[in-house]
């Protein structure tokens, strides 16, 4: 997305956010073209949509107040995900999914909620490096820079979140064993337009 | 290879070239715990492949702008307060030390003979001093009490709205199905009751709320009027009426209901539709029965505890 261009000329995001700084309007529009529905899809696999799109909201005000200190040689992308990593931490509303399992199993917005609840459960660190590495489809190295890590350590967190999310997801990874379906019949797509009334 | 070292293969797939294929195969076949996790991480992958990217919500560039203005109003308010009030009032504080030291040095009487008379001519003056001129230190711009309101200007105010009804107006709108039909968007015109008549304690509070106000909040308050003048009179009359079914909620369940007219206003023409046609014909029931049927409802199941129970409300209401 990013494309670096030749020569000494930023790239476009960094060049656009240099803009904002210098209170460039149609920047901040480009910008958030852009980005608004990477970061927003990221924080709506944790959130419900409303209070996702206020963190996502809150991402890109904090980008855009804080573009004026922005290091031109610095990784836009680091930053970007950076500020996503820290509203993904932030703790999620309290509260305990309960889902009937027939129900899970007929319906989509039920699978779309326990998933939700799954990446929600995840400690904040763990949770920020799953979202960022296989959401938001981040190399390693990025993830690693934009959570102030290793990427020995973003392999680490992972593999927690991976096996977190095994555990807690078993209802929908391996359905045969509990209600009798196979996986193939699970097409977390179907009926997902049913799951609004 | 060891458990750990092989999960961290095969959570990054940038490391599948790394070391060959071998070593990971060789201990896959050794270990069972490995193999079935193995299984569940690729079940977890499609997973996340099988579900699209989400929409932001229409109204996100606004939130945006909204989040940014809103801070900016508030640092326009706090310099305000800073150049104002709080200068004003460290003047008086400043002033009120000074005139407190001054009088704690003056009154000392000096009888020595040995005192040069000069001096001496100025202590015995000192009781004679008037006492510091607090009230020309007071009389420093301090803006703690805006002045009265003039006859038109009064008239004005009160000619608005109450400004949490027009901050509210969206969500009545978009609550539509939520609503009895006959309050709701298929009302005919003038069918609505006239509104009643405001008594002097809402008047009193409409100009409580506006001397309160900062000039910003003062303009948002005459866009939001602006706003809601510019529909239809018929719309304004539901619109009216359904506040008055709401305006008595607490302020968690007014936030509930604004979250839910948010979710509402994320549905497509035909979901809402449907949607309330089902609310319509859950209306029809009982009220237990309502409950039971709301709460049931696929969509509802979807909510968060603060936004059902607000609907719940609004639903078994009268």
């Amino acid at each position: 997305m990013a494309r670096p261009l030749t020569g000494t000329a930023p790239r476009p995001d960094t060049g656009d956010l240099l803009l904002v700084a210098a209170g460039d309007a149609a920047a901040e529009r480009r910008l958030l073209d852009r980005w608004r529905r990477p970061v927003y899809t990221v924080l709506e696999r944790m959130l419900d949509p409303t209070p996702a799109a206020d963190a996502a909201a809150a991402v890109f005000e904090a980008l855009f107040r804080s573009a004026a200190r922005f290091d031109p040689m610095a990784s836009f992308p680091a930053r970007l995900w950076g500020l996503v990593a820290k509203e993904a931490s932030r703790p999620p509303a309290a509260g305990v999914l309960t889902i009937p399992a027939a129900r899970l199993k007929e319906s989509a917005a039920a699978q779309v909620a326990i998933q939700r609840a799954a990446v929600a459960a995840l400690p904040p660190g763990d949770r920020a490096a799953f979202l960022l590495a296989r959401v938001a489809k981040q190399p390693l190295s990025v993830v690693a820079e934009a959570l102030g890590t290793s990427e020995g350590e973003v392999r680490r967190r992972l593999v927690r979140a991976f096996e977190s999310l095994a555990a807690s997801l078993q209802p929908l990874l391996n359905p045969q064993e509990e209600h009798g379906a196979s996986p193939e019949s699970e097409d977390p797509d179907a009926g997902r337009d049913e799951a609004e009334p | 290879m060891n458990c750990q070292e092989l999960r961290e293969r095969i959570v990054d797939p940038s490391s599948a070239t790394q070391g060959g294929h071998a070593p990971v195969v060789e201990h896959l076949q050794a270990c069972g715990a490995c193999r079935s996790l193995a299984r569940d991480f690729a079940a977890i992958e499609r997973l996340l492949r099988a579900a699209p990217d989400s929409e932001p919500p229409s109204d996100f560039d606004q939130r945006v702008r909204a989040r940014m203005a809103r801070e900016t109003a508030t640092d326009r308010l706090l310099a305000r307060l800073v150049s104002r009030r709080v200068l004003g009032a460290a003047a008086v504080v400043l002033g009120l030390v000074l005139a407190g030291l001054l009088i704690r040095k003056s009154p000392a009487p000096a009888p020595a003979p040995s005192v040069p008379v000069a001096l001496r001519t100025a202590t015995a003056l000192a009781p004679d001093l008037r006492p510091p001129d607090i009230l020309a230190v007071r009389s420093t711009p301090i803006a703690l009490e805006k002045g009265p309101l003039g006859d038109e200007e009064r008239l004005r105010i009160l000619a608005l709205k109450n400004v949490e009804f027009l901050s509210y107006v969206e969500t009545l709108s978009r609550l539509a199905p939520l609503f009895p039909a006959e309050i709701g968007p298929a009302a005919p015109g003038g069918r609505a009751a006239a509104p009643a008549l405001e008594g002097e304690e809402a008047q009193a509070d409409r100009l409580a709320d506006w001397r309160a106000a900062s000039p910003d909040e003062r303009a948002r308050w005459m866009t939001l009027e602006s706003a809601f003048a510019a529909r239809p009179f018929a719309e304004r009359q539901v619109l009216e009426e359904r506040w008055r079914r709401v305006r008595g909620f607490t302020p968690d369940e007014k936030a509930g209901l604004k979250r839910l007219a948010a979710r509402l206003s994320e549905m497509n023409e035909k979901s809402l539709a449907r949607f309330e046609s089902e609310v319509r014909a859950m209306t029809r029931l009982g009220a237990s029965d309502r409950r039971l049927r709301w709460r049931s409802h696929p969509f509802v199941r979807t909510l968060t505890g603060q936004e059902i129970a607000s609907g719940e409300k609004l639903l078994l209401a009268p």
